[in-house]
């Protein structure tokens, strides 16, 4: 015999709401780089409207999960969605507020003089698409696999970055004059690297759910600093020698 | 079934192919399982899977009752209960509080020092040491030792089971088996048996029966599911409740199945 049976359907229907509220972060992505390639205003500003409704989202979520764990102390797979839930809600909102950031830079940039836009932008946000869209198709299909290519992809997306950087510091360097312009679109590259990171931490939560193993790849980055160090202290011990 | 504890800790009772019949009927299916000492192993299950059997057999419960047959070994510190421990001296070792309280209708004292004086203590100075100390042990010595001549019938149900408990330690077992031991009570009597467990794990090795899901959770470190009498799963508790391993786990804890 089924017993719990609301508490079942509940689950159910959060799993629903959280799919949702990833539909609509993915059509306010879709929105912010069309404006970004029309540097469209009216855009900009329906994305920072429509981010209200996203947070709402993320409210009410967030409200359903508390509700369950007060009233029905989940459990094994049950506990691993609820705790599962609260964070990628979170990560989810983050993505979208990264857009209205975006959107906000984008404005700034369309009442100023005209730059050419760094080359690999167009890459970035192609990269950090994808990687929201496949974080939420392994969602709705419990797809470890697809969960596992978003965060191998974090890399790229960082590597972009990367590249954006240097390029802006040397158009910098190249017309001081147009620094606001370059520093707005570097903000711009960073919240793209930032939603890529949101995007992986997403995934880390549905191998949670799915396996049952919490390893979280935080912008680790820090880590990677400190396999460098090590690395290049061995080359320096290496040349003592 | 795949082993999960720490295997740093001193494994206190072993169970090895353990079977139990009433009859013909089948009630532990070879059960295989070491309850490390000085934690909180605690057995969950719906009614009737032999989890209450399977305590029992840890100190002798059931072997006289008729038409039941044991055979497999439990190992306590390496001697078999079964074939080379006397009754007597296996329940001096491990004691057991049972789901409703069964104080003796005598004073709170002469509960407490039951086991003691059957032992054969007279010393009432002994006597009166070993009461204070169990009761402190219990953490109810504030509450009742001003009236250690009254009758022990007088106090509440969550005074009674802390008294049981007390009882138990008196003869200063090496494991305590506790059967359902807050299922008779309110909520801040069960924080407080709760709260005492895992205080008295630091000297004791302690089994629970529990029906309460968030109790196994709360207070024991080893969880073992049972179901119509086999060991499905036995793990730190922790992993248990947040990542079973056999689906039958999973849809009992999670409530799957009635």
């Amino acid at each position: 015999m089924m017993t719990r049976s609301a508490f079942r359907k509940e689950l159910g229907r959060m799993n629903d709401r959280v799919s949702e509220m990833g539909q609509e972060t993915m059509l306010q992505i879709e929105k912010t780089i069309q404006a970004f390639n029309s540097m469209s205003v009216p855009l900009c500003n329906e994305i920072l409207k429509w981010d209200d409704h996203i947070d709402q989202m993320e409210q009410d979520i967030e409200q359903s999960c508390l509700d369950i764990v007060l009233k029905e102390a989940p459990v094994a797979s049950d506990w691993r969605r609820v705790a599962s839930y609260m964070r990628m809600i979170s990560d989810i909102e983050r993505i979208a507020d990264n857009c209205c950031d975006i959107a906000e830079y984008i404005k700034r940039l369309s009442m100023m003089d005209e730059v050419v836009i760094p080359e690999y932008f167009d890459e970035m946000f192609r990269e950090m698409r994808e990687m929201v869209a496949d974080t939420f198709a392994a969602f709705r299909d419990g797809d470890l696999d697809k969960a596992s290519r978003v965060i191998d992809s974090d890399e790229i997306v960082d590597g972009l970055f990367e590249r954006i950087r240097e390029e802006i510091e040397q158009k910098i360097r190249e017309t001081p004059d147009m620094v606001s312009q370059y520093l707005s679109y570097f903000m711009i590259s960073k919240y793209i690297e930032r939603m890529a990171d949101h995007s992986t931490s997403i995934a880390s939560w549905i191998t949670y759910i799915v396996k049952g193993d919490l390893k979280m790849y935080f912008t680790d980055r820090y880590k990677k600093d400190l396999a460098q160090d090590a690395k290049d202290s061995s080359e320096d011990s290496g040349e003592n020698k | 079934m795949e082993e999960t504890l720490n295997k740093n800790i001193k494994t206190e009772i072993s169970v090895k192919n353990l079977n139990l019949h009433y009859g013909e009927f089948h009630a532990l299916k070879n059960i295989t399982m070491d309850i490390p000492e000085h934690e909180i192993t605690a057995l969950i299950g719906p009614s009737g899977c032999g989890k209450s059997t399977f305590m029992k057999t840890l100190n002798r419960m059931n072997d006289l009752e008729q038409g039941v047959k044991i055979d497999g070994t439990v190992l306590l510190d390496g001697v078999d209960i079964y074939k080379t421990m006397d009754a007597i001296e296996l329940r001096k070792r491990v004691g057991m509080v049972f789901q409703q309280p069964n104080p003796f209708p005598k004073s709170i004292f002469e509960n407490v020092v039951y086991g003691p004086r059957i032992n054969g203590i007279r010393n009432k100075e002994k006597l009166m040491e070993i009461c204070e100390r169990s009761l402190k042990q219990a953490a109810i010595w504030d509450e009742l030792k001003d009236r250690l001549n009254k009758s022990a019938l007088g106090l509440s149900g969550g005074q009674q089971q802390r008294l049981c408990i007390a009882r138990t330690l008196a003869v200063e077992p090496e494991v305590i088996l506790m059967d359902e031991p807050t299922s008779a009570l309110d909520p801040i009597s069960t924080g407080k048996i709760e709260e005492l467990a895992m205080q008295l794990k630091k000297d004791y090795t302690i089994v629970i029966v529990t029906h309460n899901m968030q109790q196994a959770t709360r207070i024991s470190d080893n969880t073992a599911f049972f179901l119509l009498g086999e060991m499905v799963e036995y793990g730190k508790t922790d992993d248990v409740f947040a990542n079973p391993k056999d689906e039958r786990t999973e849809r009992y804890i999670t409530g799957r199945f009635g």
